[in-house]
């Protein structure tokens, strides 16, 4: 018999029975000649193909066949975890999400076939498009995404230390993704660069743990607001060419002045002064920092070391 | 001779069979190009294979019934597979964020056919869920956004106010738009600038003004996709900066064509410099955690110096 046939006959008894089916009772249920009458050669089989399943996403489940003592494994597909419970797109939301995952790749992800179970998708409802953006999707973002998503507490190696992370959210943002959760060695909440992750991720059972109702979130901002010292008022004035990206930038609450000759003040909280000195000096002679005098000295010394 | 593994065939069948269940008699054909198919493997998968699949006892009310004939199919009493298999939650977040990254930038109408298939997503997720996966692009205003992308589709000029931040200045430009792309955290359009009559790349959040033209232009049967990069392969003057451990960060951020590691954590890193002004700015910002130890005339450590003093001059010292 094909191996088409008896896989397809195999999920077939795995979806159709109401009980757990040990293997020797899915043998019987499957017709003749689907596997050898070598126990040995029929066992080992049986083991690949559900191994196979499962690599293609069947949900098969195990639990012990009733009343067998002791405990024989039985196996079957529920319906309720098998079956798309997704309301069904119509031709046009079908092409608009095509369209949308053709424009935004994920790269090194493994073929997979979603449009297939949605319907497929015909090339005059949405032709081929290049991507605008291609998104690295490698085997730990892989597993941290399946992981968020189902509340799996996760485990890897950062920083010279083994961490186990309840993960909130991750985000790709900056060119790189971020995850950030729970950390259950120092219970912090804390913010990873997936790039950094040294070796494999693991992670646990499903539903592991709660999501809270104020999740972690990753904190991309810039550095300056996020840090140690003292928050201080900073204000800059601004040459009128870096005047459109920065109020870009800072929104245009943070225009505190707007003057003739088309330069701006504006205005950002500090808390890491390091930082903010380095993000004013990108800037060259196109921003003066008026003040406090604290944040202007500390330039001019700066400055003056390397003049 | 077929090019699918058993379980390439099985995953598309899963998906075939409630498909044409739901129809009555859609033509192959359809089929074919809805789910990739080759005609001749789905012809002998549905009627030499899916013909002899049902449950025990196989008698002919538990068989699956498919009748080929005039082009069409029919596929009836395959009652375990008459829902596709559910998306893995790997597959409904990753459509979800990229639908969602995609809908930030189309600026699309909230009833639009994007925002209903996101909602229908989500609704398989569980509340917070469908936020928890998250792709950001970059910043830009979703209004130049439409305009280069129609610019684009139209092979039309845009008329643009540009900040060079290499050049450290900004003026008008005509450009004629080849690429639109997102590359670490920022939109850029690449495309064939009339001012410096040559190929160039410009980042979103850096043009202020942005306007159509009824200009046209012929695209290139390749755009040169060099200049989207920084080259690393000597075509640019290169300095040598050694850098402190807690500078370490300039290997990760910039291109480079080769760094040396010494034992104190201290590195030598050969830095292809695309403008005087970005080793300037970069100089300043590592002040005493990096200097250079190698570089071409003007591109030295006076570099530095002169731009320390023109910005001193602005605070009067």
């Amino acid at each position: 018999m094909k191996k088409l046939e008896r896989l397809l006959n195999l999920v077939a008894a795995m979806l159709a029975t109401e009980q757990p089916l040990s293997r020797q009772d899915l043998r019987r249920r499957l017709p003749d000649g689907a596997y050898s009458d070598n126990s040995e050669s029929f066992r080992r089989a049986f083991e690949r193909d559900k191994e196979e399943l499962r690599s293609m996403g069947l949900p098969l489940s195990v639990e012990p066949v009733p009343g067998t003592d002791p405990p024989v494994d039985g196996y079957r597909i529920r319906p309720g975890d098998y079956e798309a419970d997704m309301p069904a797109l119509t031709a046009d939301e079908l092409a608009a999400l095509h369209l949308a995952s053709n424009l935004v790749r994920l790269r090194d992800a493994p073929r997979s076939d979603p449009f297939w179970r949605l319907g497929g998708v015909l090339q005059t409802d949405s032709p081929e498009v290049g991507a605008v953006a291609e998104v690295p999707a490698g085997e730990a973002v892989r597993e941290l995404m399946t992981a968020t998503a189902e509340r799996r507490i996760v485990a890897f190696g950062y920083n010279g230390r083994n961490r186990t992370v309840e993960p909130h959210s991750l985000v790709f943002t900056r060119g790189r993704w971020y995850l950030a959760g729970h950390d259950q060695g120092p219970a912090e909440s804390r913010q990873f660069r997936v790039d950094r992750i040294a070796g494999p991720v693991s992670a646990g059972e499903a539903g592991g743990f709660a999501r809270p109702e104020d999740p972690v979130e990753v904190n991309v901002e810039p550095a300056w607001r996020y840090g140690e010292d003292g928050p201080l008022l900073a204000s800059l004035l601004v040459h009128r060419r870096n005047v459109p990206w920065i109020v870009d930038f800072l929104g245009e609450d943070a225009v505190q002045e707007r003057r003739e000759d088309g330069s701006a003040v504006v205005v950002e909280t500090v808390r890491n002064r390091e930082a903010f000195r380095s993000f004013v000096l990108t800037f060259l002679d196109g921003a003066e920092l008026l003040g406090p005098d604290e944040l202007r000295t500390d330039m001019v010394t700066w400055l003056e070391a390397l003049r | 001779m077929t090019s699918l593994t058993a379980l390439d065939r099985l995953r598309r069948l899963l998906a075939v069979i409630p498909w044409v269940v739901e129809r009555d008699g859609p033509l192959i054909d359809e089929v074919v190009e809805r789910f990739d198919y080759h005609r001749a493997e789905l012809l002998e998968d549905l009627e030499h294979v899916l013909f002899f699949v049902g449950v025990h006892p196989f008698t002919p009310d538990c068989l699956i019934d498919v009748t080929v004939a005039e082009e069409r199919v029919w596929i009836r009493y395959a009652d375990w597979f008459r829902r596709p298999m559910r998306l893995s939650s790997v597959e409904t977040l990753a459509l979800n964020a990229a639908g969602r990254s995609v809908a930030a930038i189309t600026d699309d109408d909230e009833l639009g056919p994007l925002e209903r298939a996101l909602t229908k997503l989500a609704s398989g997720m569980s509340t917070g869920d469908n936020r928890a996966v998250e792709v950001r692009l970059g910043p830009g205003s979703t209004g130049t956004i439409d305009i280069i992308r129609a610019a684009l589709a139209d092979r039309t000029t845009v008329d643009i106010d540009y900040y060079s931040y290499g050049r450290d200045a900004s003026g008008q430009r005509l450009v004629d738009p080849y690429r639109f792309y997102a590359d670490k955290g920022h939109w850029y359009v690449s495309g064939h600038c009339h001012e410096a009559e040559s190929q160039r790349v410009f980042r979103l959040d850096r043009i202020s003004r942005c306007e159509p033209t009824s200009l046209g232009f012929d695209a290139p049967e390749a755009p040169d996709d060099t200049v989207d990069h920084i080259p690393t392969n000597g075509d640019l003057p290169e300095v040598v900066v050694e850098l402190a451990a807690e500078a370490r960060w300039v290997v990760e951020e910039y291109p480079h064509s080769g760094v040396q590691e010494f034992s104190d954590g201290m590195v030598r890193v050969r830095l292809p410099v695309s403008s005087p002004q970005w080793l300037e700015r970069l100089l300043l910002r590592l002040g005493p955690t990096g200097s250079v130890v190698e570089a071409p005339d003007g591109l030295g450590t006076e570099i530095r110096s002169a731009a320390a003093r023109r910005i001193l001059a602005l605070y009067g010292v």
